[in-house]
C-alpha cells in the first residue's frame, strides 16, 4: 500500500509539472526553430535544426540559421532596443526595489516577531489590507498623480509603487519566519555583549539566512514580473521595463521565433533562480540546536 | 567575583505574577542554585539577574551597584542556556570566540584563549565542526566554554543538565563543581532537579509559585525543611506524608495516628501547642526513617501490606500499604529485605527524625 501509494504521488507530481510546464516547452521549442520549420506539417515536438538565431536577433545581433541545406541571414529584430534597455531597466528595478525591501523588511519583520508593542495588530492589520486591494483600484489614482508629479515614465515611480506592494508582503513572511527562530540564541548574543543591532546583524540575520534569502529572491521576481504598473506607467518610455514589450510585439507585428525568444529571455532570472538558489537554500543547515541531536 | 542582591524584584505577565517580592544574596564566589518545580519563576529570576527580563519592580545590586537600567551587554555575566543556544550558523570556534570578538580583542589572544578554554572542557577536537555535527553533551561543553572563554564577574546557568543523557549528567556535575572552584566565580544555577541542587551547591533557594521558600545549605534544607513543600521536594524517595492528630493526655503529649499514638518529647508538645494553628498536623518521614520488620516490637508499630518491591541494588524501596487507612507509602530498607507483594509486616516511624507540619500552614514546627 505503502509503496503504491508513492508511485501515485509521483505520477500526480510528473502530471502537473507537464501541465504547467507544456506552455513553456512549447515556447522553448519554437525560440530555437526558424519561421520555416514552425510551419512545417506535421509539427516538430523537438527542432530538427536548433539554431540561436532567434535570440541573437532579438537581443540586436545579425544571426544566420541552416535552413535544410540553406544558410539564411536576419537581420537584428526591431524590438531588439526595446528588449535590452526593457532588461536593463527591470534588472535595475528588480535589484533597487530588492535591496530597499530588505532594508525594511527586515527590522520591521524582525520588531513584528520578537516584540510586543501597543497598536500591533492594528499595524498588522493594515499591513494584511494593504494586500487585499485589487491592484486595478489603485492603478489609476496612481496613475493622475505620477502625471502631477512627474514621476510617470521613471523607474524612480515604479520603484516606489513595487515598494508598497512587497514591503507588507515581505515584512509578513519576515515577521513568521524570525517568530520561529530560537530566542535563546539571541538572548545568548545579548549576555554575550551584544547591543540589540549588533545582535540581530551578527547573529539573528545570519541565522536567518534562508528566511532573507527566500524573501530576496521573490521580491526580485515580482519586480521582474509585474505587468499592470509597468505597463500604465512606463509603456514607451525610456525607463519601459521587460513585460510591456511583450504585448507591444504581439498586437504590431508577428514574429512568432522572436517572440518566443523573448519570452525564453525574460525567464532567465527565474531559471538561474531556481537553479542556484534552489540548491543554495535547501542546503543551508538551519537547525534547532537542541532538536537537532548529532547530525 | 560579584556578589548579586535581589531587592523586592517582582514580575508580572500581565495579570500573572510569576516572581513575587523576591529577597535575595548570593555571595561573592558562591555556588547558588534556585531550585523548584517547573513555573516557579526561577529562570524568569535568572533572566532578570542578565537583565534579558526588565523587573516589575524591585532592585538587582551588582556588588552594590544599581543594575535596573544596565543592559545585558554591559552587566559582564555569561550565560548557559537549556537549549545551549549555539550560534547555529557557526563553526565550535567561532562560537567560543564570539563574546570576544566582540569586544575586539587581538586575534592572537583569542585564538590563545579559545583554545585554553576549549582546553578545559576538552573539546578541542570539535573547534572546526558546527553546532547541528555535535551531540548534546558536546553542545554543552561548547556552551559551557563560550561562557568561561571570558571573565566574567558571574556565571548564569539555566538548567545546563536537563538535555543530555544521565550518565553524561552525574559526569558534569562533578565537572561543574570543579569548575566553579577553578574560576573562583560567583555561580547561579537554576535546575528542577534536587539531586543536582544538593550535590552542587553551596547554597539552595527553594522556589514555588514565584516566591522564594527557603535559602540554605543542602544539609539544612535536607534536615530541616521550611515547610512540607520543602520536605517533599528534597530528597530521594520523596518524604512521605501522614495526616495525624495532636493530642495532650494529662501530662503526655501524642501525635495520633489511625491505629497509632506515638508519645513524644513535652517539649515538642509544647512547641505544637505554641505554633500549630489547630491539632490537624502532618507527619513528614523520609522513607530511610521508616523501619520495617516481620514482628509487632512495640504499641507504635503499625500494620502495612506490601504493595510493591524496588530492589536498587543498594537499598530495597517498599511501597507499602498503611492498613488501617489505606494509604500507599515508601519505605527504604536494606537492599538484602525480603519481602513480596501481599506480606503482612509492621512499620514504624523513626522518631528522632521525623518532620512534623502543620496542616493549615504548612509549615514545620520540627
Amino acid at each position: 500500500m505503502g509503496k503504491l501509494r508513492q508511485v501515485a504521488v509521483y505520477v500526480l507530481a510528473v502530471l502537473l509539472a507537464v501541465w504547467s510546464l507544456i506552455p513553456i516547452y512549447w515556447f522553448l521549442n519554437m525560440s530555437l526553430m526558424t519561421e520555416n520549420e514552425v510551419a512545417s506539417v506535421p509539427v516538430h515536438f523537438w527542432p530538427n535544426q536548433p539554431t540561436l538565431a532567434n535570440y541573437l536577433r532579438m537581443l540586436g545581433f545579425s544571426a544566420s540559421a541552416v535552413v535544410g541545406t540553406q544558410t539564411v541571414y536576419f537581420l537584428p529584430s526591431g524590438y531588439a532596443p526595446m528588449i535590452r534597455s526593457g532588461m536593463i531597466n527591470s534588472t535595475i528595478l528588480a535589484l533597487c526595489v530588492t535591496a530597499l525591501t530588505l532594508a525594511v523588511a527586515i527590522p520591521t519583520g524582525y520588531s513584528f516577531g520578537r516584540y510586543k508593542f501597543r497598536h500591533k495588530n492594528k499595524f498588522l492589520f493594515t499591513l494584511l489590507m494593504t494586500r487585499a486591494l485589487p491592484p486595478i483600484s489603485i492603478v489609476v489614482p496612481f496613475f493622475m498623480l505620477y502625471q502631477m508629479l512627474n514621476l510617470q515614465g521613471t523607474l524612480i515611480g515604479l520603484v516606489i509603487i513595487y515598494l508598497s506592494i512587497t514591503i507588507p508582503l515581505m515584512t509578513w513572511i519576515l515577521m513568521g519566519y524570525f517568530a520561529t527562530l530560537p530566542l535563546e540564541v539571541e538572548r545568548a548574543a545579548r549576555v554575550d555583549g551584544c547591543t540589540r543591532v549588533n545582535a540581530l546583524m551578527k547573529v539573528v540575520i545570519p541565522m536567518a539566512s534562508a528566511g532573507v534569502g527566500t524573501v530576496a529572491i521573490l521580491t526580485f521576481l515580482i519586480s521582474w514580473n509585474e505587468f499592470l504598473f509597468a505597463w500604465l506607467l512606463t509603456a514607451g518610455s525610456p525607463a519601459q521595463t521587460l513585460p510591456p514589450v511583450f504585448p507591444a510585439m504581439l498586437f504590431h507585428i508577428i514574429d512568432n521565433t522572436g517572440l518566443a525568444a523573448a519570452t525564453m529571455l525574460s525567464l532567465i532570472p527565474v531559471i538561474v533562480i531556481a537553479l542556484v538558489f534552489g540548491r543554495f537554500i535547501t542546503r543551508l543547515k538551519i537547525v534547532d540546536p537542541v532538536t537537532t541531536i548529532g547530525g | 567575583m560579584v556578589k548579586v542582591v535581589l531587592e523586592n524584584v517582582t514580575k508580572k505577565f500581565g495579570n500573572q505574577t510569576v516572581v513575587d517580592n523576591l529577597n535575595l544574596e548570593i555571595q561573592d564566589k558562591e555556588f547558588m542554585v534556585l531550585l523548584g518545580p517547573s513555573g516557579c519563576g526561577k529562570t524568569t529570576t535568572l533572566n532578570m539577574i542578565a537583565g534579558l527580563e526588565p523587573m516589575t519592580s524591585g532592585n538587582i545590586y551588582f556588588d552594590g551597584t544599581l543594575m535596573n537600567n544596565v543592559p545585558p551587554e554591559k552587566r559582564d555575566v555569561a550565560m548557559v542556556f537549556q537549549s545551549y543556544a549555539l550560534y547555529p550558523n557557526m563553526k565550535v570556534f567561532d562560537n567560543i570566540a564570539f563574546p570576544l570578538e566582540i569586544r575586539k580583542l587581538p586575534r592572537s589572544e583569542i585564538v590563545s584563549q579559545v583554545n585554553a578554554a576549549a582546553e578545559m572542557l576538552r573539546i578541542k577536537g570539535l573547534l572546526d565542526k558546527r553546532p547541528y555535527e555535535l551531540s548534546g553533551g558536546e553542545r554543552q561543553r561548547v556552551a559551557l566554554a563560550r561562557a568561561v572563554v571570558r571573565k566574567p564577574k558571574a556565571f548564569l546557568l539555566d538548567e545546563p543538565l536537563s538535555n543530555i543523557d544521565a550518565k553524561l549528567r552525574v559526569y558534569m556535575r562533578a565537572e561543574l563543581i570543579r569548575l566553579q572552584k577553578e574560576l573562583k566565580t560567583t555561580m547561579i544555577y537554576v535546575t528542577h532537579d534536587q539531586v543536582e541542587a544538593m550535590s552542587m551547591a553551596d547554597r539552595i533557594a527553594i522556589m514555588s509559585e514565584g516566591k522564594l521558600v527557603q535559602v540554605a545549605d543542602p544539609l539544612t534544607i535536607f534536615d530541616h525543611p521550611a515547610n512540607q513543600f520543602v520536605g517533599g521536594f528534597i530528597g530521594t524517595p520523596p518524604m512521605n506524608f501522614f495526616d495525624c492528630a495532636y493530642r495532650k493526655i494529662g501530662e503526655e503529649s501524642y501525635l495520633e495516628l489511625p491505629t497509632v499514638k506515638l508519645k513524644i518529647d513535652r517539649e515538642l508538645g509544647k512547641r505544637i501547642e505554641e505554633e500549630a494553628k489547630g491539632n490537624e498536623l502532618v507527619i513528614g518521614a523520609r522513607p530511610q526513617d521508616v523501619d520495617v520488620s516481620n514482628k509487632k516490637t512495640s504499641d507504635e508499630d503499625f500494620e502495612v501490606e506490601v504493595y510493591a518491591v524496588e530492589p536498587l541494588g543498594t537499598e530495597t524501596i517498599l511501597d507499602l500499604c498503611y492498613v488501617a487507612c489505606g494509604q500507599v507509602f515508601k519505605a527504604a530498607t536494606t537492599r538484602r529485605f525480603m519481602a513480596r507483594i501481599g506480606d503482612m509486616l509492621w512499620a514504624s516511624l523513626d522518631k528522632q527524625r521525623i518532620h512534623v507540619f502543620d496542616k493549615v500552614t504548612q509549615k514545620a514546627i520540627i
